[in-house]
């Protein structure tokens, strides 16, 4: 046990430093620095004696626009009644989530179709404590940048008199346990997969497909219709870590923690379950050096 | 050629435009829906197309099923009724049925309802049965009182008008003459205008003949029959009630000095207001209630579209006899501000301009009403929060009465979130700099 957990250590430590010489990794953070500050400058600008105003600056005006006429006006109040933070983060999160599920999905596949995963892990161990490597390096950089973020809001709350609302901090954490779901998609994506490409479909279609029933099931709409296509629609979200993450959010608004805890709960519960899968699967798949 | 294919594309295309602003009328069954939302009555209906009615629970909401005309209004994106040519009430009764199968048997019942004018005075009254035509036959005198009283009036002051122009001509003619005209004048002065007549303070809505819904929460079947037990085609509905998600909660509507008459609202509980700070602040607590997006939107517009995750808070009365009570950082504890009235007058300093002073009920504006009613929130300029809470007439805080006001200016600490930009390409570059000469350097030994 110690052996494998020695292995894993080694592994992560390896698969950090990789990460931390590859430039995208700078230059989404430097991407994210520069759009905290025009976001932060656009929401100052739109202020006005009277509140808010977002039709005064075109691209908050833009976003509230869409989020009305897609999601409805409730939706977009939301999103900036405690001011910019939670906007800013969501645009600022999702990209490096996608960049660390990519790199992982991409990697492991291509890594397992050139063999270069049994040289690694030519020793006492099978492919699991390898699989584990990268979902510690991703725990790390997603922990990392969430705590990067956290502190670079709270220093720009603290310069323009804005405010970092506690609901933050914890939409923060349901958003930490959502990307780590999501990453272990990308993870067992590759486990199903014979090269970096395959992987790569396998991830980013049920990706995608989360996301389209996500994104649809905040959509306002003008009739309830039950039919095939809605139930199966209902079945997948159980598994999706959007549904789970917006069921957090929504608790956080309502100070509803019971539920809070809960949909985190989830979001680990699919983790655990997906990495077990995971598990079995690379074990059925013999990949076992 | 040219000219005639250029006039035939523009015919074409105009045309086209044209048609399709308004779609074709067809005559359909519909339901027209009186429902209460939580603060008043909207006027909906339910086409043939639609399948459920949504009703608040537990409140008086009205239904009539008719035969009219409908049509798509592209202009307005809304489907519209034209009840000018065919207008069909249909006589009958609702059958209602529960998910437990329970039927019941809805009559006909007139009804009529009122609302008092004024935006914090909205006090609906619905009334039913014999209780309806009594009062419309009391709006039905009152009014033609009112109108009797309108035309006395119009004659005395037609009469009145005659006799300042008599005596108006009687003192010209006596100062030109170098007559003593002061008897004249006095007895000007002395006699008075006629006064006005009074007026109603509301309208009552004509007798009409609805069922009356007034179901708990729930899911519901309803259909149209007719004398002889038949059902009518298209009048199957589901009506769905639904209540309130979260109740009583506290709401504000507030204004700055510069945009009075553009007031803003503070729904959303625990929600901060951003503000400049330049200009004062009126504000107005009031009860709102939550529902569900979806439903809500339903209920006012049968056609239109919500969203069944989300919830809006609706706004029900204001809060009568509370006080507000804000801390301002720059100052040591708490001050109390209470609801006062005020008028917006012209300002005498700027022509375009106006300003806000407090209502004077016995001198400057003896016989106006006040514009309207606040609390007041002065800006010191050095307080950067204020928090603000109400509480009623027995010192007790209302639950989600409380918000932050956060002064915000743009400052160029903000810059420093740039700078800081440039630090991760600067590490990348620092770390790339130095494997490049870690390499050379093995390389070279």
């Amino acid at each position: 046990m110690n052996e494998k957990v020695r292995v894993i250590g080694i592994i992560a430590r390896t698969r950090i430093k990789e990460t931390l010489l590859n430039p995208a990794l700078y230059v989404l953070i430097t991407g994210a620095l520069v759009f905290t500050y025009y976001s932060l400058v656009d929401f100052i600008n739109a202020i006005d004696s009277d509140g808010l105003n977002l039709a005064k600056t075109p691209i908050l005006e833009l976003v509230s626009g869409l989020m009305t006429s897609f999601f409805g006006r409730t939706a977009s109040e939301n999103l900036f009644a405690h001011g910019p933070f939670l906007f800013t983060f969501i645009v600022i999160f999702f990209p490096f989530i996608l960049y660390l599920s990519i790199s992982t999905a991409f990697k492991l596949g291509n890594e397992k179709s050139t063999g270069a995963c049994q040289l690694v892990i030519f020793g006492p161990v099978n492919i699991t404590p390898y699989y584990l490597s990268f979902l510690i390096r991703d725990i790390f950089f997603t922990l990392g940048y969430i705590f990067l973020v956290c502190i670079l809001f709270t220093a720009g709350s603290l310069v323009t008199n804005m405010v970092v609302d506690p609901t933050f901090f914890l939409s923060a954490v349901s958003s930490f346990f959502m990307a780590i779901a999501l990453l272990s998609y990308g993870i067992l994506a590759s486990s199903l997969a014979s090269n970096g490409f395959t992987s790569l479909s396998i991830y980013l279609s049920s990706v995608a497909v989360f996301f389209v029933l996500y994104i649809g099931s905040l959509m306002t709409i003008s009739e309830y219709t039950i039919n095939p296509a809605t139930v199966i629609g209902l079945v997948l979200q159980v598994f999706s870590p959007f549904f789970y993450w917006q069921a957090s959010l929504t608790a956080v608004e309502h100070g509803n923690w019971l539920v809070f805890l809960l949909d985190v709960f989830a979001l680990v519960l699919i983790t655990s379950v997906l990495m077990v899968a995971t598990h079995f699967l690379s074990r059925i798949r013999s990949i076992k050096v | 050629m040219k000219r005639f294919l250029t006039t035939l594309f523009l015919a074409f295309t105009l045309s086209a435009g044209l048609a399709a602003q308004i779609s074709e009328k067809e005559e359909e069954f519909l339901y027209s829906i009186h429902a209460y939302d939580g603060k008043e009555y909207k006027k909906t209906f339910c086409r043939e197309e639609s399948s459920t009615i949504y009703l608040l629970a537990d409140d008086q909401s009205f239904l009539m099923p008719r035969k009219t005309f409908v049509y798509y209004d592209a202009a307005l994106n809304m489907w519209r009724i034209d009840s000018q040519g065919v207008n069909e009430e249909l006589p009958g009764r609702l059958e209602v049925t529960g998910t437990d199968n329970k039927v019941t048997y809805i009559d006909k019942t007139v009804y009529t309802y009122y609302v008092t004018p004024g935006e914090w005075d909205m006090q609906w009254k619905v009334y039913t049965g014999q209780k309806a035509l009594d009062e419309w036959k009391t709006f039905e005198e009152l009014r033609e009182k009112i109108r009797e009283e309108g035309k006395k009036f119009q004659e005395e002051m037609f009469k009145y008008r005659r006799w300042k122009e008599e005596m108006n001509k009687k003192i010209k003619e006596a100062r030109l003459k170098g007559k003593n005209f002061e008897g004249l004048v006095q007895e000007l002065n002395a006699k008075s205008p006629p006064p006005y007549p009074g007026r109603i303070h509301y309208e009552l809505y004509p007798l009409e003949m609805a069922f009356i819904i007034n179901l708990p929460v729930g899911e519901y079947r309803i259909r149209l029959l007719d004398s002889e037990g038949r059902v009518y085609e298209n009048s199957d509905k589901k009506i769905i009630t639904f209540s309130r998600e979260r109740s009583n909660s506290v709401g504000f509507i507030y204004s700055a000095t510069d945009k009075i008459k553009l007031p803003k609202q503070s729904r959303i509980p625990q929600a901060i207001i951003y503000i400049n700070g330049k200009h004062d602040l009126y504000l107005r607590p009031y009860l709102q209630n939550e529902f569900n997006d979806f439903y809500h939107e339903k209920l006012s517009n049968n056609d239109g579209r919500g969203n069944p995750l989300s919830t809006k808070w609706i706004i029900t009365e204001p809060l009568y006899n509370s006080w507000l009570e804000y801390h301002r950082s720059a100052e040591p504890g708490p001050e109390i501000s209470l609801e006062e009235q005020f008028k917006v007058e012209r300002s005498r300093e700027n022509p375009f301009g106006y300003r806000i002073v407090y209502y004077d009920r016995n001198d400057a504006h003896k016989n106006f009403e006040p514009d309207f009613r606040s609390f007041y929130l002065p800006m010191d300029g050095k307080s950067t929060v204020i928090k603000i809470k109400v509480r009623d007439y027995k010192d007790k805080y209302y639950v989600s009465g409380e918000r932050e006001i956060r002064v915000v200016w743009y400052t160029a600490g903000l810059v420093f979130l740039l700078i800081l930009a440039g630090i991760p390409i600067a590490v990348y570059l620092f770390i790339t700099i130095k494997r490049i000469i870690l390499y050379r350097t093995a390389e070279k030994s």
